[in-house]
């Protein structure tokens, strides 16, 4: 198993119908997600030609707040567009996620990316239909030379290849080396970086959700052209991404699924 | 003055009881007020009726909900409890339950007998004088229940233990002043069977002490019942003779 | 609103019997737990707790606040429980059934009123800065005794904790954080923990059955409760039984004499896992120095 495996337990809570604890292997980010459902819906909330998803995200520390109904309706937005909706007219499917461990109880980007895979992992072992199964993987674009502990050196991810024109662009005004992108930061890293996104890609590798968000605290805000990002580096991370989720992202799922055929 | 309490009575005497049926002429269905020193309180007993909210519904007994409002110059520091106030809702789940047991709920099937409670002024035992006081309610309203039931108060009157490790004999219904100074328990019987169906107890006491604490209290609830059972049957020879008239 | 699933009258025949003949569903006896596993996390003051299938995670954390204007020399400490429903269905957000009330208050009760945390160890400038401790509670399977498990778990994840240092000099305050300087344990008086009893009628010989740590479906099925803490020291913190099948005294004082007995293994048990933790974490720490160490040469 690489060091860059998520840590998966899938079912810790027999009582649900699924449920599957997460623990991103750099941030360790551990969440818990349960599954419930078709189950009865409320009144108030019945479609007549879809099933219901309520996503509910319980916050570590204190009592849900707006960050958490930020986390539940990305995550709700996310997960209506896998879910087969339509199989299970007039029903709730209920998604409870807790976040049991974080670095940074406060920080919407450490959550997010674990927050979507443990729910898509609860789902499948639930058995909610699905259109197509997604991965998720959280990146973070660091300026250059960044000092990088050894033992987040393997999440830095690999220059794209053919990319050498853009080298130039990136590079320092000394011309000494180039931003790194890392996958799966933690919090100190993160507190580095220049700006921040959360990808979802489906199996076929469409996108699902992207979130980014500038850095301004990190280190790159101290010179105005730190600053956010542009569409090249845009469609740069995206590129990885699709090839980290459509690739590694479905050889997770299989191998956390193993022989139980849901794949 | 030896082995007197604060406001002059002895280890075993309870405050003056006065107590009232049918106090309120509201369309409540019984009503009764209690005095227990300066502990007073109101109940109001109304049902079995259409229960008000349709999740309350049991299909095969009564439910039996109830609701304690404190008035806010009930106590020494005037402070509103809400709805939503822990104490109150602690209260209520309290007493709902204790006479959700006791209530032949099995007889009205889908309605709802609601237990309304005031409490008027606070000086000790007022989970025991709200019970009471429903229970007189109760009997007014003509609810069927297996016994009376009747609560009192006891207080460890010190944690010093002597030689032969016994304890001194534990306070009979506690004041507003003790209770804040000693550890106490509220203790409820039913009927003259000695059995407790509810007791509460919030400070630390040793487990040697318990014993006592609770054969006090429970000895308090059953002159308590005496004193209630002495006004049901002297109203209810009153009403009696009315009629006849 | 969803609601349990009811028992069928054949279940429940069979279980109240069993019951009767001290015998239990799950081969335990009436007077034993199931079997506590207290697991830490990577922070201090998280535990997750499991006994049996019932689950609950505790965790503790704190901040620096302005104090009460009444209670000058006290830090603040608080308990959140919110049920929802990863632990079942029934349970909804925003809207409390009645075992949340009578739970959060028999913790409150147990581990605040019995002053088990010294809150004016909390103080750190009378009057303008405290600690404000908080202790969240959550629920994430039911399988009966949620009352009992919450309290090992914010007991142990209160004995966890670690307070960081800090520093007064005149009206400023220095936080250190954990690598500076290593943090403080909290001081916790004692340790009450709640034992709840089930009643469930009486046998034939006319003798009340009880039995402790009961699991779901025979909390569905018991006929009263009541909940007793106590810490090793044999003090009884607070008992509460409302309601339900009336129970001679002399019963109640032998539940509580058992709980006496059971809080100390209890206690052991915590102590015991408490002090793995502390061995396995030292291990760690030295791994983290050596870390450390490599990084600064770099």
């Amino acid at each position: 198993m690489s060091p860059l495996t998520p840590e998966i337990t899938l079912c810790p809570l027999p009582q649900t119908d699924g449920s599957c604890q997460y623990t991103c292997p750099t941030s360790r980010t551990t969440i818990l997600t349960s599954v419930n459902g078709p189950l009865e819906v409320r009144a108030k909330d019945e479609l007549p030609n879809d099933a219901t998803i309520e996503v509910i995200v319980k916050p570590g520390i204190g009592v849900g707040g707006v960050r958490e109904t930020r986390l539940s309706t990305l995550l709700q937005t996310t997960l209506k567009s896998l879910i087969l909706t339509t199989h299970h007219p007039r029903t709730l499917i209920q998604i409870v996620a807790q976040i049991v461990q974080s670095e940074d109880h406060t920080s919407i980007p450490l959550l997010l990316s674990p927050l979507l895979n443990s729910t898509i992992l609860s789902l499948l072992i639930a058995g909610i239909p699905l259109r197509t199964t997604g991965w998720s993987i959280h990146l973070a674009v660091l300026p250059a030379n960044t000092p990088i502990p050894a033992a987040h050196k393997d999440t830095i991810l690999p220059n794209e290849e053919g990319e050498s024109a853009e080298e130039g662009a990136m590079e320092t005004d000394e011309g000494e080396g180039r931003e790194v992108i890392v996958r799966n930061p933690g919090r100190v890293l993160l507190s580095k970086a220049k700006s921040s996104h959360t990808l979802v890609f489906s199996k076929e590798g469409q996108m699902l959700l992207i979130e980014s968000v500038e850095c301004s605290e990190g280190v790159g805000g101290e010179s105005a052209d730190g600053q956010g990002w542009d569409i090249e580096e845009w469609l740069r991370i995206m590129r990885i991404a699709k090839g980290l989720c459509c690739g590694e992202g479905v050889e997770v799922v299989r191998d956390a699924l193993g022989d139980r055929k849901i794949f | 003055m030896e082995g007197l309490r604060n406001d002059g009575r002895r280890w075993n005497e309870l405050r003056r009881i006065h107590c009232q049926l049918s106090t309120s002429s509201t369309n409540a269905d019984g009503s009764s007020y209690i005095e227990q020193g300066f502990t007073k309180v109101l109940c109001n007993v109304t049902g079995p009726a259409e229960p008000s909210n349709r999740q309350r519904v049991k299909q095969d007994s009564a439910t039996v909900s109830c609701e304690v409002y404190f008035a806010a110059f009930s106590g020494t520091d005037r402070i509103k409890r809400g709805r939503n106030d822990k104490k109150v809702q602690e209260l209520q789940t309290a007493i709902q339950k204790t006479f959700s047991s006791i209530i032949l709920t099995h007889l009205f099937a889908r309605s709802e007998i609601t237990i309304s409670i005031h409490i008027l002024s606070q000086d000790g035992g007022t989970l025991a004088a709200c019970i009471n006081a429903a229970t007189l309610a109760l009997i007014d309203a003509g609810i069927p229940m297996t016994d009376y039931v009747c609560a009192c108060t006891a207080g460890q009157s010190t944690s010093i233990f002597d030689n032969e490790g016994a304890s001194p004999d534990p306070w009979l219904d506690v004041n507003y002043l003790e209770e804040s100074d000693i550890p106490s328990l509220t203790v409820a019987t039913v009927g003259d069977s000695e059995k407790i169906v509810a007791l509460s107890m919030e400070n630390k006491v040793r487990i040697e002490a318990l014993e006592a604490m609770i054969a006090v209290g429970i000895s308090g609830c059953a002159r308590v019942r005496g004193i209630m059972d002495k006004e049901v049957r002297r109203y209810g020879k009153e009403k009696l003779e009315a009629e006849g008239e | 609103m969803p609601k349990e699933p009811e028992i069928s009258l054949t279940e429940k025949t069979f279980v109240l019997e069993a019951l009767k003949q001290n015998l239990r569903v799950d081969g335990r006896d009436l007077q034993s737990f199931r079997d506590i596993q207290l697991t830490f996390g990577d922070d201090y003051g998280f535990v997750d707790v499991r006994l049996g299938k019932t689950r609950v995670l505790a965790r503790i954390s704190a901040e620096v606040t302005k104090p009460r204007p009444d209670r000058q020399f006290e830090g603040m400490f608080t308990i959140t429980t919110e049920m929802g429903p990863m632990a079942s269905p029934v349970f909804e957000i925003g809207r409390p059934t009645e075992l949340d009330h009578t739970l959060s208050r028999l913790l409150e009760k147990s581990i605040r009123r019995s002053t088990a945390l010294d809150v004016e160890s909390l103080c750190i400038v009378t009057g303008k800065r405290v600690w404000s401790l908080r202790a969240d509670v959550h629920f994430l399977s039911h399988d009966g005794n949620l009352t009992d498990t919450a309290c090992i778990a914010v007991i142990t994840a209160l004995a966890h904790f670690r307070l960081p240092v800090v520093t007064v000099s005149g009206e400023d305050i220095t936080i250190h954080s954990v690598t500076e300087r290593v943090p403080v344990p909290l001081s916790l008086l004692h340790w009450p923990i709640c034992v709840t009893f089930s009643f469930f009628g009486e046998d034939e010989g006319g003798d009340m059955v009880c039995a402790i740590d009961a699991t779901a479906q025979e909390e569905a099925l018991r006929m009263g409760d009541m909940t007793v803490t106590v810490n090793k020291n044999g003090e009884v913190c607070q008992i509460s039984k409302s309601g339900g099948v009336a129970v001679e005294a002399e019963v109640l004082m032998r539940c509580a004499r058992l709980a006496a007995g059971k809080v100390k293994v209890v206690d052991k048990l915590i102590a015991e896992a408490l002090r793995e933790d502390e061995v396995r974490r030292n291990k760690g720490n030295l791994d983290w120095l050596k870390e450390g160490k490599s990084e600064n040469e770099r």
